[in-house]
């Protein structure tokens, strides 16, 4: 074997690369065009289409001098070089032979759909264009010296083959064959691209040509070579793949001929003949390839004998002949390479002729239904003699390509060494029912049939030639021996193994192979002559289990399976969810803390026993929160839960914590109660079916909890900033070092958590406030308002507005007195904020609190007494203001939500520190404000109806 | 250093058993106690995770020992934040139960009908695109 | 660094102040909606330049006050995070005008104040600082932020089914951010500190137990809402009902929020030498359960929902993996999704639109009534699928390469593999490889539940439209409205969707990037630690 030539990493001899961007792009634009024009031009589409291959075959054939003398062309675009994904591309003998299959059978093929669509008006655009994408794609494929880069021109033309399988998806059939011919190609494909994957990364390179030059081993190797050969079999339809072949028949004729007969179904036998080479040696590749083959071309050659359905017949026979090919090409000798790189070209040449007579009948008779044909000979005598050369062909008689292949096979396991009798007994057998099924399609197609009417219409020779000339290829090679041998003798040569130097002839001399065939014949005609037996023989058969239905099962299995796992786990119910939920929480990095084992803990019982103190009340009135069903009652005790945790944190040393706390707290339980007058008193008592799980998560949690609350603090890290903040906090805005954190060390924070607020609002409105006829509540539009006709008090005008019978003037009479305060409180909290408890928090709130008052005081209409700007407005501009403060500080020091203090000389009052973060604070209080107001609009909305006829008025407002 | 508490960590045990035990009940209610009561336990972590208590952090105020040992401030801060955005999310939830009970008359959690439907429906024949025919 | 400073900002503050404008501004819709598109488009530019300048000059920090890592906040970006936020920005642009398009923006005047745009800046305000912060409990706060704005999203229009799911969604994210907020107070009872970058200085030196906790506990607060198996329930029951943008957004970058925090947190405070068992687990879990769920849905949303529970595994793989190949495969894969998985969303809204309901089984021939709509669904769908040449491919493909790299002796130093993960970061275990075949399996299956809804809803018969059912809401069934912008907005997401395999080539160059950034804590720790003059001292 020479020495490999080194391979350039980019650039063709430019005539080449430029040669190979033009045929590959032209496909795109051609398909593009074809979409486009076909409202127009109808099924003369087609013909443009053509154009793109034809253009591809012409390029070929000019590189074919400097091929077949070994000046191989490479091409190299970057895609994601990272990823090792590059457009790489080598022309060598094989890619030359199947390039010029792919092209110019698919030019021709197209011309001939300009005659098959003729009466077709929709959808022609789609199928042209896919039918162009496919062509291009299939040349990639075959091009294609990156193995990343052919898998991606395999799944490309995958897809191409679903969408012209289905069609329009109109009927079940199609879309039944397409989604099988997907499933089963694409799941292979996954397999075949894990496998590229492994052989590249073991080989340290993506380019096929440089794996093929220093092939890797080792395990991985194995593994590798088992995952590409399951793609490769699912694409060549190999068993226990093959079903979805003869399913896609349903395809028009043209696609059938070339996707599923001349081209696609190539791609498997193709990337085994590459890989070959260097391969064929790895366990298990020689075993699985040739079993696989000869087995599947015996099924396939069998099956064909009982099809009534000529297309159905063709099918099989591909299945037939693609395994014949897989064993050539896998078989690893110069002579099977060669024998199979023959066949290849015999096999599309004869199978693409017929499938394309198949569809002039089906036109021409209106059936394909072998029983129903008669006289098609006398009608269609050119057909007839076009469909003989072919068959000529598949049967393997001289002179005829097909006869140099199967000559050359057989020759190929007669050499010794190869050692595969029981192959050569197989490929024997296989070439008989081939000739079996050779008369069956012949006498099928073109016999007479006493009886049968004859409804064949004779074929404009237009739709024949392009048959035709593909036909006569087929003898032309044969009767060239020597330029067939200069096509494929490339590819055999690149076989390190079994040198004879055989070349393909029309006549050996005498000799096993000519003795061979000739068996073949006679019993090939023989078992034609049997044919009614057949059906008999086959009954008698064992009946084995059937690959259809296999993949069938497997199909049903998995929704099956699926949809058993999907009811078991969504079921819908949120309680077991948050169940698991929380269990995982538990239980996952519980066990994380037992696993870890840490070292024991001694623990102090309590900082001071006050604590204790509190810690009992709060587990009390938890305990009571948890088991009271009466939702008040529920209620009051959750906010007396919330003050004893206030008053845990002033134990701690956290003043301001337990300031907002209860503010907060208090306004949570005002909230509540407008809520709950909604609601009915009570909620359910849970089943103790239903309560013990729940309670025996709660219990793991709480466990958990205080486990790794223990444990996590027993070796606890100061932090080092706490001297830092004493330190800086004066001069960052004051003294008081929590609220001087909030907003200036972590203003950001607070302005995220304001946002929060001012979206809660809003949250809020949007529930609450949907349109009227959902049960909304009233605007203030809606309420009959009437203030003007009645003596206004500065504060609480709205209480006047009440019905006496709810009016409760001590309420007001304190609401008057306590609510100017209120105000002033805020105010105040929000000046010391940075020197004392308070801040922008509690400021809001207090206002907040003051508003809740009022509404309770002077009931709902006393909303809009309040403020007559909507709470919208607030939430905006308070947000504005937080906002704006961090850019402006942005800009001004170049740090967001950086801020200054300022000291105002007020004379005899000394002096007052204010931070430019006030401005930060009265947001906060702003949007605060805001919140509450908009929580008392809506939820606040309606007073309690006290007698029906309120209750009736309130009705009637809501609506 | 050794900050563990055993009183603080049974309270925060106690709250966060009895919020797990309340949100996973169907009134939409007592979820949001039980939320809340969670809020509560997070919080306590958070200080606790501060150390031991100690004087209010006060720059005005600072403890004479070296190093003046207050409560640390950052964790009081934090929780301040959460104490809020806590309370954002329970106003929302008490929207959410308002609502409810305006479409459904109470403000349990209804199960999702989707979920139930697909186990009762019968496996549709086109789910499962399979032939009988023989290839 | 001040320009730095702006460009950091931008994202998180811009969105707020304009939501806070957008507020006053609710009684005209037309200018909110202009106002909306202009600052995305702004923070769009921003987010580009920032890409650029962390690519160019590494990692930025930005001391919010010019206070130091110890006593304030940070922000950081890294590629990592750029990356994503331009990504995320894009998209939110894309849906905001899909949404105008919808008429959803003004649909809601009737409630004041119109909350939409407001709603909507701040969900890209959340999720932008939890992109951009170098602070643990920020993080926190930026998570809340995003969840109380997709709150107020899920619930719009308040409708029985909406109430319903709101109530699913908005109480697992609770337990996850008490959760979080659990894990935060212990991080800090043990280091003292809840900045990054301090963080991963103390993390090492923490006794082995507490580590793995604060790890779990962390990694369970996220999981629920990255939607991980077994934390997944609440994704599909509530994502579905919501307004055709609204789901497609929260689809398209919610749960990817939190794989970017899990990937950010785990990465640099919990490393891990080789694949990770418990993550590829998970991981393998999540995407067998998602898948199977997607294929059994009688409803578009909810299959599309399970089938991104489902690919949440894929970039917890990558995470899992622990290698910078791993990284860079999530990386890839999450910018792949979150354009796809938004393209998927929109296209049912335009079904909907079309023919008036997602059910599959009152779908049918949409390929002969709408064919464009029927091409608009096949790439995303094949992408979803990762059929080759589309994005989802080359992210698989990264994937799958992290994976198996280690079968060949040499790459994966090639790739300059060791940072925090050390020379032997990866080995092609079996468990790694079943996780690949789970992984391939799934990519199968999620082309069967791909096609399964391509036959019944595109092909087959053409079926009646469905009438409107909710005539009030946001969507209008029928083609009497033009939905032009809708069209234009789903088909741009497609285009995006397929710039991102188009570019595969810098975009994978530039994500390694991003990965070795991941795992090159001492460059990080030296952004955010180190002190840069002009700027408060540093504490000893």
């Amino acid at each position: 074997m020479p020495a490999p030539a080194p391979l350039p990493t980019t650039g063709w001899s430019g005539r080449g690369e430029l040669g190979v961007a033009v045929v590959l792009g032209l496909h795109v634009l051609i398909a593009a065009a074809c979409a486009v024009t076909a409202r127009y031009w109808g099924s003369r589409v087609f013909a443009l289409g053509a154009l793109a291959p034809a253009v591809g075959f012409g390029w070929l054939l000019t590189t074919i001098p400097d091929v077949l003398t070994g000046r191989e062309r490479y091409a190299l675009w970057q895609w994601a070089p990272t990823l090792q994904l590059q457009i790489s591309l080598r022309l060598d003998g094989l890619a030359l032979l199947l390039g010029l299959l792919v092209t110019g059978i698919g030019a021709l093929v197209l011309l001939y759909a300009t005659r098959y669509f003729q009466h077709r008006a929709h959808g022609l655009g789609r199928i042209a264009a896919v039918l162009v994408l496919f062509a291009g794609s299939m040349l990639a494929l075959v091009l294609a010296d990156n193995v990343l880069a052919l898998y991606v021109a395999w799944e490309l033309t995958t897809v191409c083959s679903f969408l012209l399988i289905g069609d329009d998806g109109q009927q079940r059939e199609e879309r039944r064959a397409a989604g099988r011919a997907l499933l089963v190609t694409t799941g292979a494909g996954f397999a075949l691209l894990l496998g590229l994957l492994l052989l590249a990364e073991v080989a340290g390179t993506y380019r096929i040509a440089r794996i093929l030059d220093d092939p890797p081993d080792g395990g991985w190797v194995t593994v590798a070579v088992i995952l590409i050969l399951i793609g490769a079999a699912a694409k060549s339809a190999q068993i226990p793949f093959q079903p979805w072949l003869p399913a896609a028949m349903v395809a028009p004729t043209p696609i059938s001929a070339y996707l599923h007969a001349a081209a696609m179904v190539k791609a498997g036998v193709y990337l085994v003949a590459r890989l070959a080479p260097a391969f064929a040696e790895v366990m298990p590749w020689r075993p699985v390839v040739l079993t696989v083959g000869v087995a599947t071309m015996l099924l396939g050659g069998w099956r064909a004998l009982t099809q009534t359905d000529l297309k159905r017949l063709l099918a099989f026979g591909t299945i037939a002949q693609l395994g014949f090919l897989l064993a050539l090409m896998g078989a690893g000798t110069q002579t099977a390479a060669l024998a199979g790189a023959t066949m290849l070209l015999a096999h599309a040449l004869f199978k693409a002729t017929l499938f394309l007579t198949v569809g002039i009948i089906d036109h021409g008779a209106g059936t394909r239904d072998l029983r129903q044909l008669s006289g098609v000979a006398r009608r269609a005598p050119l057909l007839a003699v076009t469909a003989a050369l072919a068959c000529v062909s598949m049967a393997g008689l001289p002179p005829t390509v097909g006869y140099l292949g199967k000559e050359a096979a057989f020759q190929a396991f007669l050499e010794p060494g190869t050692g595969h009798r029981w192959v050569l007994i197989g490929l024997v057998t296989g070439s008989t029912l081939t000739i079996a099924y050779t008369l069956r399609f012949w006498w099928g197609a073109f016999g007479n049939r006493p009886g049968v009417p004859v409804r064949m219409e004779r074929p404009p020779v237009s739709f024949v030639a392009p048959v035709a000339l593909i036909a006569a290829t087929g003898v032309a090679l044969g009767l060239a021996p020597a330029a067939t041998d200069a096509l494929t003798a490339r590819h055999a040569y690149t076989h390190p193994h079994g040198e004879t130097g055989y070349h393909l002839e029309l006549w050996h001399g005498l000799g096993a192979p000519l003795y061979l065939a000739l068996l073949t014949l006679v019993a090939g005609a023989v078992i034609h002559l049997l044919r009614d037996q057949i059906p008999t023989w086959r009954a008698r058969l064992p009946s084995v289990p059937r690959a259809t239905r296999i993949q069938d099962s497997l199909a049903v299995a998995v929704m099956v399976g699926a949809r058993a796992v999907t009811t078991r786990t969504q079921v819908g119910s949120l309680p077991t969810y948050l169940m698991v939920i929380l269990t995982v929480v538990a239980v996952g990095p519980g066990l994380t803390l037992v696993l870890g084992g840490e070292g024991p803990i001694e623990p102090r019982l309590w900082d001071s026993p006050p604590q204790a103190i509190l810690a009992i009340g709060v587990t009390i009135t938890v305990a009571g929160v948890v088991m009271v069903h009466r939702r008040l009652i529920a209620v009051l005790l959750l906010s007396a839960v919330g003050y004893l945790v206030a008053g845990l944190f002033v134990l701690h040393g956290a003043p301001d914590l337990a300031l907002v706390q209860v503010l907060v707290e208090t306004l949570t339980l005002l909230v509540f109660v407008l809520v709950l007058r909604r609601m009915p008193p009570g909620v359910r008592p849970t089943a103790p079916s239903l309560w013990a799980p729940r309670a025996v998560v709660a219990v793991l949690a709480g466990l958990f909890v205080t486990i790794a609350t223990l444990t996590v603090s027993a070796n606890h890290a100061p932090s080092p900033a706490t001297q830092d903040y004493l330190r800086l906090a004066p001069e960052a805005g004051g003294p008081n070092v929590v609220n001087v954190i909030v907003t200036e060390f972590r203003a950001l924070d607070t302005l995220g958590e304001i946002t929060v607020l001012a979206i809660a609002a809003t949250g809020v409105a949007s529930l609450i406030l949907v349109s009227h006829r959902t049960g909304g509540v009233p605007r203030r539009e809606t309420i009959a308002w009437r203030s003007d006709n009645i003596p206004r008090t500065r504060l609480l005008p709205a209480a006047h507005q009440q019905a006496p019978g709810r009016r409760t003037l001590l309420l007001e009479a304190i609401t008057r007195v306590i609510h100017p305060s209120m105000l002033v409180v805020a105010s105040y909290l929000l000046l010391v904020g940075l020197h004392r408890p308070g801040g922008g928090f509690a400021a809001g709130l207090v206002v907040g609190l003051g508003m809740v008052l009022r509404r309770l005081a002077g009931g709902s209409r006393e909303l809009w007494e309040i403020t007559p700007v909507p709470p919208g407005v607030l939430l905006g501009t308070g947000l504005f203001l937080t906002a704006g403060y961090g850019l402006a500080g942005l800009l001004w020091t170049g740090d967001p939500l950086s801020g200054a203090v300022y000291t105002v000389d007020l004379g005899p009052l000394g002096h007052l520190e204010l931070a430019t973060s006030l401005i930060f604070e009265a947001g906060i209080a702003v949007i605060v404000t805001g919140l509450v107001l908009d929580i008392l609009r809506t939820l606040g909305a309606y007073d309690v109806p006290t007698s029906p006829a309120e209750a009736v008025n309130a009705e009637r407002s809501a609506r | 250093m050794n900050a563990a508490n055993l009183t603080l960590s049974l309270v925060i045990g106690v709250l966060f058993g009895g919020g797990t035990y309340l949100i996973t009940q169907r009134a939409l209610l007592r979820v949001i106690l039980g939320f809340t009561l969670l809020g509560h336990a997070a919080n306590l972590i958070l200080l606790l995770a501060g150390g031991p208590a100690g004087p209010a952090p006060d720059a005005a105020h600072i403890p004479p020992d070296d190093p003046p040992r207050t409560a640390d401030p950052l964790p009081q801060a934090l929780a301040l934040t959460a104490v809020v955005i806590t309370f954002a999310v329970t106003a929302l939830l008490l929207a959410l139960a308002h609502r409810g009970v305006v479409l459904n008359g109470d403000d349990e959690v209804p199960d999702d009908v989707e979920d139930r439907q697909l186990g009762r429906r019968p496996m549709r024949e086109r789910e499962l695109e399979t032939g009988e025919e023989d290839l | 660094m001040t320009s730095t400073a702006v460009l950091v900002t931008v994202p998180i503050i811009l969105p707020l102040l304009v939501a806070g404008i957008t507020f006053l501004l609710s009684p005209f819709p037309s200018a909110q909606q202009a106002l909306g598109v202009t600052v995305l488009g702004a923070v769009l530019i921003d987010a580009i330049l920032l890409l650029v300048r962390v690519d160019s000059a590494g990692p930025q920090a930005v001391r919010v006050g010019g206070w130091s890592p110890t006593l304030g906040i940070t922000l950081v970006a890294d590629r990592f995070c750029a990356l994503v936020l331009l990504v995320a920005v894009t998209v939110c642009l894309v849906v905001l005008l899909y949404a105008i398009g919808q008429g959803i923006a003004e649909r809601y005047v009737e409630n004041a104040p119109s909350i939409f745009h407001p709603t909507y800046l701040v969900l890209l305000a959340g999720i932008a600082l939890v992109f951009l912060t170098g602070d643990l409990f920020t993080l926190f706060v930026g998570l809340e932020v995003m969840l109380m704005a997709s709150y107020v999203l899920i619930t719009l229009g308040a409708t029985r089914e909406r109430v319903r799911s709101g109530m699913t969604y908005i109480i697992c994210s609770l337990v996850a951010s008490i959760t979080l907020l659990t894990a935060i107070g212990l991080t800090y009872a043990a280091t003292g500190t809840v900045n990054l970058a301090r963080l991963s200085l103390a993390t090492p030196h923490l006794a082995e137990g507490t580590r793995t906790l604060l790890g779990a506990l962390l990694l369970v607060a996220l999981g629920i809402k990255a939607a991980l198996v077994p934390l997944h329930w609440w994704l599909p029951d509530s994502y579905p009902t919501a307004p055709a943008p609204v789901t497609a957004i929260f689809a398209a970058l919610l749960t990817k929020v939190a794989i970017y925090a899990i990937a950010r947190t785990q990465t640099l405070l919990f490393p891990h030498q080789g694949p990770s068992t418990t993550l590829l687990l998970i991981a393998a879990a999540t995407m067998l359960i998602g898948i199977a769920g997607a294929l059994v849905q009688d409803d578009l949303n909810r299959s599309l929902s399970f089938a991104l529970v489902s690919h949440i595994g894929f970039m917890l793989f990558g995470i899992g993996l622990w290698s910078v190949a791993g990284l860079t495969g999530t990386l890839l894969y999450l910018v792949h999704h979150i354009t796809v998985q938004t393209a998927l969303f929109l296209v049912s809204g335009l079904v909907e639109r079309e023919r008036g309901t997602v059910s599959l089984s009152r779908l049918g021939g949409v390929a002969v009534t709408t064919p464009a709509l029927a091409a608009l669904f096949l790439i995303p769908a094949l992408s979803l699928s990762g059929v080759p040449p589309l994005a989802g491919f080359v992210g698989k493909l990264a994937l799958l390469q992290a994976a198996v790299a280690p079968a060949g002796a040499t790459r994966a130093d090639a790739i300059g593999d060791a940072g925090a993960f050390g020379a032997d970061a990866n080995r092609l275990t079996p468990l790694v490889l079943t996780a690949v075949a789970i992984l391939l399996l799934t990519s199968l299956l999620t082309l069967a539940a791909m096609t399964r809804i391509w036959m019944t809803v595109f092909w087959g018969e053409p079926a009646i439209p469905v009438p409107d059912q909710r005539p009030d809401d946001a969507v209008t069934v029928g083609t009497a409205l033009p939905a032009r912008l809708m069209w234009l907005a789903t088909t741009l997401a497609i285009l995006i969707s397929l710039t991102v395999a188009a570019t595969a080539g810098p975009l994978s160059a530039f994500s390694q990037r991003a990965a070795v950034d991941l795992t090159d804590h001492d460059t990080y720790r030296n952004t955010v630690l180190r002190n840069p003059a002009s700027h408060t001292e540093e504490t000893p």
